[in-house]
């Protein structure tokens, strides 16, 4: 069996350097976030060949500077973004959505209206759980619109099946459903759910990317997906997943505003 | 190398240092999202600590916010966390502080407007809510910067002095949107007696407002009275059927009287 892309890119920082990050590895596999987040790394299979050793590279150095681990880790995933295959523009889906925590997406909405009507995070919350499944928000719309749909980058899912359609369609409506099927993991009962759909074409056509570890930096609950080729990655639904939900497509894209958000969206309570 | 430690096993002055790490986005936190803004993890990962470190937490971002304070510096997407985290944690300390910094802005113009705009958000946002006498002099500061987070603070405490302030705000059609979403919020918390005058004040007053700020305001207080209307004749049939099952059939031209309207209005 050859080198795995993890394995071929650390073979190119020496011999040293190899160890360095192995120790780091084995020192984190002790604590559960951060073992998950080296194994993922060793897991990686969707970035070039030259992008995965500057990655490593770019680690090393920072380690090598007296950064701590985790300093050196997000510094590196932070150079090497949207560094996964990009999809092609006529094959790309035409309706994207996610779902964001309620809290999270309030502040997007006050930050974006600072200067120009200044909504506060608390007003953005209880104007979202108002007019939450509605099609007619009044005001709210253009607020809405100029929201960054995340923050510094977008994470985003589709229906591989019909890639016009809402995927949330073919998930469970609940806040459980939803958190299995996308694996959001960290729940907890306070937290309440935002899902937001928006049309690619609408919203700019920001490119998307298959997300890699450089994206999911620390986050635990990122898998990186086994096919190499593949266009996009795939969530891993959260255990229990009673239901059998299979894992969806993923995908990564520049921070874009909700210019092309198809109405309603929907506030979902846990 | 040692393991990751847990914030539980951390002293006070360690988690001091882990917070303001963690603002910053370099410590690992239990987000929802990748790309969940930092103080929404910490937030997550505070409900979840031992007493002793959820307090030394609080009361790190405290001694943060005052270091903050004192000189307005930092980074802005630190401040940016630093203050969400502190309005959403509820420090009585803190609003004292900010209030007092906001007071200072005009002494202070090394603090950007985007970080001046967030702590006035965050003293909306946070009780105890500030008088109106300390939003009017905000206002005063600088009226086309502070306009609308000052209608937002007056609003919440004392609603018919911030219709007064209307004609203070600045004739821009965006400002005018986010008033009428203010003033909905605002018309939501009033007791049902209270919200037919709310509106009627509202609506006396935009002929002292700019046009593009007014036109927005105007059509939120329009659909306001449209329900009203809606429900009211909704309420009118009601009432004649009652009348009609206790009088018979032959009362409908009865209830046109001028006698019987008055009472309508008042079921409306």
């Amino acid at each position: 069996m050859g080198l795995s892309p993890y394995e071929q890119a650390l073979a190119d920082l020496g011999t040293d350097a190899p160890r360095q990050v192995k120790r780091v590895f084995k020192t984190w596999s002790k604590d559960p976030t951060l073992g998950q987040v080296g194994r993922n790394i060793a897991g990686e299979v969707a970035l070039a060949h030259a992008d995965f050793s500057s990655l490593l590279n770019s680690f090393v150095a920072q380690l090598a500077s007296g950064s701590s681990p985790v300093d050196s880790s997000l510094t590196a995933c932070r150079a090497h973004k949207l560094k996964g295959r990009r999809i092609p523009e006529a094959g790309c889906p035409a309706i994207f959505g996610r779902a964001r925590g309620l809290d999270d997406h309030a502040d997007s909405i006050a930050k974006a209206s600072r200067g120009r009507g200044d909504l506060t995070k608390e007003q953005a919350k209880k104007l979202l759980l108002k007019y939450s499944g509605s099609l007619n928000p009044i005001e709210l719309d253009s607020f809405l619109r100029d929201a960054p749909l995340g923050n510094c980058f977008v994470w985003a899912t589709f229906n591989p099946d019909d890639p016009g359609a809402n995927p949330f369609d073919r998930l469970p409506p609940s806040h459980d459903g939803i958190c299995t099927a996308l694996g959001l993991g960290h729940l907890t009962t306070g937290d309440t759910l935002i899902v937001l759909i928006w049309n690619h074409g609408d919203s700019g056509s920001p490119p998307v990317h298959r997300p890699t570890v450089a994206e999911a930096e620390i986050y635990p609950y990122y898998r990186p997906r086994p096919d190499a080729d593949a266009l996009w990655g795939l969530t891993q639904p959260l255990p229990p997943n009673l239901l059998g939900l299979q894992p969806q497509p993923e995908v990564v894209m520049p921070e874009t505003t909700g210019k092309g958000l198809r109405l309603p969206f929907r506030v979902v309570r846990a | 190398m040692s393991p990751p430690t847990s914030v539980n096993d951390l002293s006070h002055a360690e988690i001091g240092r882990w917070l303001k790490r963690a603002l910053h986005g370099q410590e690992p936190l239990p987000r929802l999202t990748p790309d969940e803004r930092p103080h929404l993890g910490i937030l997550r990962l505070e409900k979840t600590l031992k007493p002793a470190a959820r307090d030394s937490l609080r009361d790190c971002c405290v001694q943060l916010v005052r270091e903050f304070c004192v000189d307005g510096r930092g980074e802005a997407a630190y401040l940016e966390e630093l203050l969400s985290l502190a309005s959403a944690l509820k420090s009585p300390e803190t609003v004292q502080m900010l209030a007092q910094l906001a007071l200072r802005f005009p002494q202070m113009p090394q603090i950007l407007v985007e970080i001046q705009l967030a702590v006035l958000a965050a003293l909306v946002d946070t009780p105890p809510p500030q008088n109106p006498t300390f939003w009017e002099s905000i206002l005063k500061q600088a009226p086309e910067k502070y306009a609308g987070l000052a209608l937002s603070g007056v609003l919440a405490t004392n609603p018919a002095q911030a219709i007064a302030m209307l004609p203070a705000m600045p004739d821009v059609e965006r400002i005018g949107q986010a008033t009428a979403l203010k003033l909905d919020l605002a018309w939501d918390e009033l007791p049902s007696k209270k919200r037919f005058q709310f509106v009627q004040d509202v609506k006396a007053i935009l002929e002292h407002c700019g046009p593009r700020f007014a036109g927005p305001v105007k059509a939120w207080a329009d659909s306001k009275e449209e329900p009203r209307a809606a429900t009211a004749n909704v309420r009118l049939q009601s009432l004649q059927t009652a009348l009609r099952k206790v009088c018979g059939g032959d009362l409908a031209p009865r209830t046109r009287t001028s006698r019987l309207l008055p009472c309508a209005a008042a079921f409306a």
